[in-house]
C-alpha cells in the first residue's frame, strides 16, 4: 500500500511532538463527547451496546498512541540536544554547509494550487454556475497558471499560453459533461 | 474441482459479449495508463472508475475496476524501467533491475520480462483464488463476532506494521479510521454520533468519496508538490518476451507467485510489499546474487511476478471475510457493496458463482494487459511525456464529478475534499494513509461484533481470548505489537545489539 520507509527517512522530532500532542487533544475530545453521549437508558438496553462505548474506547486508545508519539519525540529531541548542532531537526545548513533550498516558490505554488482545487469545488460547482463554465474556466485557469514556466521554457507566447490553456480547458469541459450526462446518465451539479 | 471448472467456463462465457469486451479491454488500457503515470496509483484509479460506473450493472462495473487495478499494477512497471520512478508503489522493486537494464540498453527486454511476469504472476494468484476461495470460505463459516472483531484489529495493525514507515503512526491513523467510521447513526440504535445536528454528517462519511479524497485529491497534490520535469526516454528494443526467459526461471516465477498471492491474503498489505518479499526471495535463492540490482533478469521476474500475484491474493479476503487484502483491494469491496454484492463468509453457501466471476474478470484483464504489454509500447511512452500540470486539473475533475455522480448530493465532493487535505497533510508528515483508509472499511465490522460479543457473553471479555481463532488472532496482534517495542526488539538475537 505504501512504500514509506522509516528506516532511511530523517526524523522530525518537533514535528512529532506537535502532531503527538494534537493526537492527545483529539483523542481527549473523542473520549469526552463519547463519554457525554446518551446512554439510552430510558431504553433500557444492555450496557454494552450503548453508542458512546466504541468512540470512546477509540479515543482512550489515540490518547495513548498520541502520548507515545509525543514521548518518542521528546526522547529523541533530547538525544539530538545532546549531539550538538546538526541534530534531527537542525537546518540543512548546519548539516551540510549549504544554504537550504528556498522554500518559497514551492509554497506559493501550493498555494495556488489549494485556493484553485477549493475554489473550483467549492465555489464553481453546485452554486449556480453552469457545470460546464466552471469546469472550462478551472481547467484553463488552472494550465494557465501552473503550466506557465514551462511554455515560457519552449518559447510561447503569453497569449499563445492562455489560448492553449483555453483549448483544454473546452476540449476537457465538453468531454467530461457529454460523457457524465449522456453515457452515464448523471446529474450534474 | 470439476464443478468448479464448469462453473469458472460459464462465468467467462458470461463476458464474451462485445460490451464487456469493450469494457475490458478499454478499462485495462485506462489502468495501465493510470499505473505508467508516476504518482498515480491503482487504487486512485480503481476509486475514480467506482465513481464512474456506478450506473453500469454490477457484473459490468466491477469487470472494469479488475481490469483497471490489474492494469494500473502492470503499468507502474512501465515508468520504473524507462524512467526509474515507479508508477506506482508496487513497481518500486521493478525500478533496481528493470532500470538497470534499460540503461544497459535493454529496456524493451526488460519491458517483456515485466508482461510476462505480471501475466503469470496473475495467472497464479488466479488459481489460487479460484483455489482457496472455498476453503477459506468454509473456515470463516466458523467465525464469530469474537473472531470477527479481533480479524479488523488484525487488518488495521498489520496493515500499519508491514506496509513500510513508521508503525506507531500507522496504528494511530489506523485508530483515526475506526473512530471516523463512528461518525454518523449507530449501526445498532441509529443514534447520532458526532454529527452536531448536520443532517448529512448524521449519514456518516460515505466510503467511496473518502477513497477518492484519500488517494485521489490526496495524490495530486502530492503530484503538484513533487513535479517532475518532463522525462526524457531513450530508445527501447523489441518488447516481445523472450521465451528463454521465461524457462530459464520457472522456478522464480512460481516461488514469486505464491509470495504474493500469501502477501495479498493477509489483510491490507498489499502489492508493494508483496514485489518486495518476492524479490528478496528471488536474491537469496538466486545463483546470480552479483546481478541483483545491476540488471538481473530474474530479479526483474521476481518483482513483477510478486506484485501481480497479490492482485488475486488480496481478493481472497475480500471475497470470503469482507477484509481487504490491500488498499485497491478495499475500494473494489466497497464497490461491490454499492452494487449490491455480498461478500463475506457466506458467499460460497448464497452466491458461489460470484467467486467464479471474479476468477474470469481476473483472467480477462490479464489477457488485457498481455494485449497493451505487446502492442502499447509507444503509446505509453508518449503518456509518460505529458506534464503533471495538465493531468493534474483533468483528474481533480473526475475526482468532484464522479463523488457527486455516487448519490448527486454536495456533501460527498465535500467529503472528497476534506479527506483529500487530510491523506496530504498526513502524508506530508508521514503518517500513511493506507490503514486510516482500512480503518474506515473495517470500522463498522469491529463495532458491531464488539457490541454483539459483549452482549453476548455478558461483559465477559474471555471468550475474546480463549476460543481457538480469536485467541491466535489476538497472540499475532499482540506478537506484532510487542516486536516493534525497541526496547524488545534489541534483545532480539538477530538484532545484532
Amino acid at each position: 500500500m505504501s512504500t514509506e520507509n522509516d528506516e532511511g527517512e530523517a526524523p522530525a522530532p518537533r514535528t512529532d511532538l506537535i502532531a503527538g500532542a494534537l493526537w492527545v487533544a483529539f483523542g481527549a475530545a473523542i473520549t469526552i463527547g463519547a463519554w457525554r453521549m446518551d446512554r439510552l437508558e430510558r431504553m433500557s438496553i444492555n450496557p454494552y451496546e450503548i453508542p458512546g462505548l466504541v468512540p470512546g474506547l477509540l479515543g482512550l486508545c489515540l490518547v495513548a498512541l498520541g502520548l507515545m508519539l509525543a514521548l518518542r519525540a521528546l526522547a529523541r529531541l533530547r538525544a539530538a540536544g545532546s549531539s550538538g548542532p546538526g541534530g534531527p531537526d537542525a537546518p540543512a545548513a548546519t548539516v551540510t554547509g549549504q544554504a537550504p533550498p528556498d522554500p518559497t516558490a514551492s509554497t506559493r505554488q501550493m498555494a495556488l494550487v489549494f485556493g484553485l482545487t477549493l475554489g473550483y469545488a467549492l465555489l464553481l460547482i453546485g452554486t449556480g454556475l453552469p457545470f460546464w463554465l466552471g469546469t472550462f474556466v478551472f481547467v484553463t485557469v488552472f494550465i494557465g497558471l501552473l503550466d506557465r514556466e514551462r511554455q515560457r521554457a519552449l518559447g510561447r507566447a503569453v497569449a499563445q499560453q492562455w489560448l492553449r490553456a483555453a483549448i483544454y480547458g473546452a476540449g476537457w469541459s465538453a468531454l467530461v459533461t457529454l460523457a457524465f450526462e449522456h453515457i452515464f446518465l448523471v446529474r450534474l451539479p | 474441482m470439476f464443478s468448479g471448472l464448469v462453473a469458472f467456463g460459464q462465468s467467462l462465457a458470461s463476458f464474451m459479449t462485445p460490451e464487456s469486451v469493450f469494457f475490458a479491454l478499454a478499462s485495462s488500457l485506462v489502468g495501465v495508463i493510470i499505473g505508467a503515470l508516476p504518482g498515480l496509483t491503482a487504487t486512485m484509479g480503481v476509486a475514480l472508475m467506482t465513481t464512474l460506473t456506478i450506473k453500469l450493472p454490477s457484473s459490468q462495473a466491477l469487470l472494469i475496476l479488475i481490469c483497471t487495478y490489474v492494469g494500473a499494477i502492470y503499468g507502474g512497471s512501465r515508468s520504473a524501467i524507462l524512467l526509474n520512478i515507479p508508477g506506482t508503489p508496487a513497481s518500486a522493486a521493478s525500478c533496481l533491475d528493470g532500470y538497470a537494464l534499460a540503461r544497459q540498453g535493454h529496456a524493451g527486454r526488460a519491458m517483456g520480462i515485466a508482461t510476462s511476469g505480471s501475466v503469470l504472476g496473475t495467472l497464479i494468484g488466479m488459481f489460487f483464488l479460484a483455489l482457496f476461495t472455498p476453503v477459506l470460505g468454509d473456515v470463516a463459516l466458523k467465525f464469530g463476532a469474537y473472531e470477527f472483531f479481533w480479524l479488523a484489529i488484525f487488518g488495521v495493525i498489520i496493515s500499519a506494521t508491514l506496509t513500510g514507515g513508521d508503525a506507531l503512526k500507522g496504528w494511530i491513523t489506523g485508530i483515526a479510521g475506526l473512530f471516523i467510521a463512528t461518525i454518523g447513526q449507530d449501526g445498532i440504535h441509529a443514534y447520532e454520533r458526532f454529527a452536531f445536528g448536520n443532517r448529512d454528517l448524521a449519514g456518516g462519511f460515505s466510503l467511496v468519496p473518502a477513497l477518492v479524497g484519500a488517494f485521489g485529491f490526496a495524490e495530486v497534490l502530492v503530484a503538484m508538490k513533487e513535479r517532475r520535469p518532463v522525462p526524457r526516454v531513450n530508445p527501447f528494443d523489441s518488447v516481445i518476451p523472450k521465451i528463454r526467459d521465461v524457462f530459464q526461471y520457472w522456478r522464480t516465477i512460481i516461488r514469486s507467485g505464491v509470495i504474493g498471492t500469501f502477501v495479498g491474503i493477509v489483510p491490507g498489505v498489499g502489492e508493494d510489499v508483496a514485489a518486495w518479499s518476492s524479490y528478496a526471495a528471488a536474491k537469496r535463492a538466486s545463483k546470480e546474487k552479483e546481478k541483483f540490482g545491476k540488471g538481473s533478469v530474474e530479479g526483474l521476474m521476481a518483482a513483477e511476478t510478486g506484485d501481480n500475484a497479490c492482485v488475486p491474493g488480496a481478493m481472497i479476503p475480500v471475497l470470503t471475510l469482507q477484509i481487504p487484502g490491500s488498499a485497491p483491494a478495499a475500494v473494489l469491496l466497497a464497490a461491490m457493496l454499492i452494487h449490491g454484492v455480498k461478500p463475506g463468509p457466506m458467499i460460497m453457501v448464497e452466491s458461489p458463482q460470484f467467486v467464479y466471476d471474479v476468477v474470469a474478470m481476473m483472467l480477462i484483464a490479464t489477457l488485457g494487459i498481455l494485449i497493451y504489454g505487446l502492442t502499447l509500447t509507444k503509446l505509453l511512452v508518449q503518456v509518460l511525456k505529458v506534464p503533471t500540470t495538465l493531468i493534474v486539473p483533468m483528474i481533480f475533475v473526475l475526482c468532484v464529478v464522479g463523488t457527486y455522480a455516487l448519490a448527486q448530493r454536495l456533501f460527498d465532493v465535500w467529503t472528497m475534499l476534506l479527506f483529500g487535505v487530510l491523506g496530504f497533510l498526513l502524508r506530508q508528515y508521514r503518517f500513511p494513509v493506507a490503514p486510516l483508509v482500512l480503518g474506515i472499511v473495517l470500522g463498522d465490522l469491529m463495532e458491531k461484533n464488539l457490541r454483539r460479543g459483549l452482549v453476548l457473553s455478558d461483559g465477559d471479555l474471555t471468550p475474546f481470548f480463549t476460543r481457538p481463532i480469536s485467541a491466535a488472532l489476538f497472540g499475532i496482534i499482540a506478537l506484532v505489537v510487542v516486536l516493534r517495542i525497541p526496547a524488545v526488539r534489541r534483545r532480539l538475537p538477530w538484532s545484532g545489539a
